[in-house]
């Protein structure tokens, strides 16, 4: 397994940085369930370019298809056609990529400490740096205390973070969430947000986040890719470079922001009903 | 918190004590109602038991008993939670077995017992394989639902990290399935000790089907007694073994 490469130097002066090649480049992908007595489309033509150390945040109504790309940019899924490529390559399950599902996908019998260390473990990685790694995310997260606690034994919000520290556990350069804050009550979810956002500030990773929140898709997603569907496509892609910052949930462009999404949502959920986009209070 | 939970134990204790008496109660009243040698109350028959095993007379039977529910057991555990995760993660290895399955599991097995004790003599092998054959379907299909029922979401998320067939194997399906082995298991030993005494009333001087057998035909009701509360000893004994496996293997199932 390859250590984490030493950072890049940022832009040395009298010198322009070189443009990094992008985490994901997604072109024309489709995707059809195909079960014995239906098909379903579930994507039709979707590409996008998410920068190395960007995050983007897909959202849309339910059944356009998002967990379906999530699966293939996981490389659990092999798209019909079209093209994936991760940092340049095909995905692989994996690979520097790591997917954080609605559920946490924890396993009710491992402990916090064995679920953190998971995918370590199934990567061989030397039992030393095994429980150097879990210590240190633990610690970053917030969850030092609780190595000995079984999933059941802790609150939604702390089963999100033991969620976030096995996939930060094995050093991925793309992190993929479904929904991951979508059970938690309103303060939990502010908090964990927040979260996000540090790990995001932290430099290096990217991640791809899939919600039903606007406000949670503004605050996090540097690029807020609006999806319709089924079949999925994307409708726009919106900048929204601010995304991240703490301060920018209280900014005025941080709400006209959410009621630009909010009217695109309205207009993909309601085509038939003309809607009014509400420009800030 | 430590005494009141030492005062929970006692309480849990003083149950199973009323639970004990209760049983005895019964078991006095009915020999009571009879009023028949053929039904000894228990005290007569904790006599003839502490009598059988002092003379030593009763141990050797239950040594061997003890030896061949075990062994067939944990042949039977060995082979069928393989075979039941083996069905339940591939749908092909499922389509080959199921016929067998379906069509074997129904049929009384004890209905072979003249052909496996040709076919393997009459020792130990013959007894143990019968056993194990009845056991082994008891926590075959349990195993193979199990495994069938472990969410997509789990597989999914732990192959995200890099897994391969033998990690989901080992990381996912078996820990999954094993609460439910545990259930069969409990089962499974008692149905053991019930096929276990055909067995044994059938080519063998040993064991305490022998020991039954051999007292009914003396007319020895008390010995027959001993006989009976010796079977159920190990039953329990059994039973409480499967408990202590299970709490000490799956301690996420008592949170």
């Amino acid at each position: 397994m390859s250590l984490p490469q030493a950072a890049e130097p940022s832009a040395r002066p009298g010198q322009e940085a070189p443009t990094p090649a992008p985490i994901i480049a997604v072109s024309g992908v489709s995707y059809t369930y195909r079960q014995p007595n239906a098909t379903v489309p579930a994507l039709a033509g979707v590409s996008f370019v998410l920068p190395k150390g960007s995050s983007c945040a897909v959202i849309g109504p339910s059944g356009c298809g998002k967990t379906t790309l999530l699966y293939i940019l996981a490389g659990l899924l092999t798209p019909e056609s079209g093209s994936v490529l991760i940092a340049g390559r095909p995905p692989a399950a994996g690979r520097r990529t790591s997917l954080i599902l609605q559920d946490y996908g924890l396993l009710p019998w491992k402990t916090v400490w064995d679920n953190v260390r998971l995918g370590l473990e199934v990567r061989r990685e030397p039992r030393e740096r095994q429980e150097q790694k879990v210590r240190e995310v633990l610690d970053f997260l917030g969850l030092a205390g609780l190595e000995r606690h079984y999933p059941a034994q802790l609150s939604g919000g702390q089963r999100q973070r033991v969620a976030i520290a096995r996939s930060l556990a094995t050093d991925p350069d793309l992190l993929l969430m479904d929904e991951p804050l979508s059970s938690l009550d309103a303060l939990t979810r502010e908090e964990l947000q927040d979260t996000i956002a540090d790990v995001l500030g932290r430099g290096g990773l990217s991640f791809v986040l899939v919600t039903h929140s606007i406000e949670e898709a503004v605050y996090l997603g540097r690029r807020i890719l609006v999806m319709s569907g089924p079949p999925g496509r994307i409708v726009e892609a919106i900048d929204n470079s601010r995304a991240g910052q703490r301060s920018y949930r209280e900014t005025r462009e941080f709400h006209a922001q959410c009621d630009h999404v909010r009217g695109l949502l309205a207009r993909i959920v309601r085509p038939e009903r003309p809607v009014t986009e509400t420009t800030g209070p | 918190m430590r005494r009141s939970s030492r005062r929970a134990a006692a309480r849990r204790t003083l149950h199973t004590a009323w639970g004990v008496f209760l049983l005895l109660a019964t078991w006095q009243g009915l020999s009571w109602l009879v009023d028949r040698a053929v039904l000894p109350g228990p005290l007569e028959a904790g006599e003839a038991l502490a009598e059988s095993v002092m003379s030593g007379r009763l141990l050797p039977h239950l040594a061997y008993s003890t030896f061949r529910v075990l062994a067939a057991v944990a042949s039977a555990v060995v082979l069928a939670v393989p075979a039941g995760i083996a069905m339940g993660r591939y749908p092909v290895v499922d389509r080959l077995l199921s016929p067998f399955v379906r069509l074997v599991y129904p049929v009384p097995k004890v209905a072979f017992l003249p052909v496996v004790v040709l076919l393997l003599g009459v020792h130990d092998l013959a007894k143990i394989f019968l056993i194990g054959l009845v056991v082994f379907f008891q926590i075959l299909v349990p195993t193979r639902d199990g495994a069938l029922a472990v969410p997509r979401s789990c597989i999914m998320s732990v192959r995200s990290l890099g897994a391969k067939e033998w990690d989901i194997l080992r990381h996912v399906v078996l820990p999954a399935c094993l609460p439910r082995v545990f259930t069969s298991l409990r089962i499974a030993v008692g149905t053991a000790v019930a096929v276990l005494f055909l067995t044994e009333t059938f080519a063998t001087s040993h064991g305490l089907g022998y020991y039954l057998l051999d007292a009914w035909s003396r007319l020895d009701y008390g010995d027959l007694f001993a006989g009976v509360i010796a079977m159920g000893l190990l039953g329990a004994a059994l039973h409480w073994t499967v408990d202590r496996l299970e709490a000490r293997f799956c301690p996420w199932e008592r949170l």
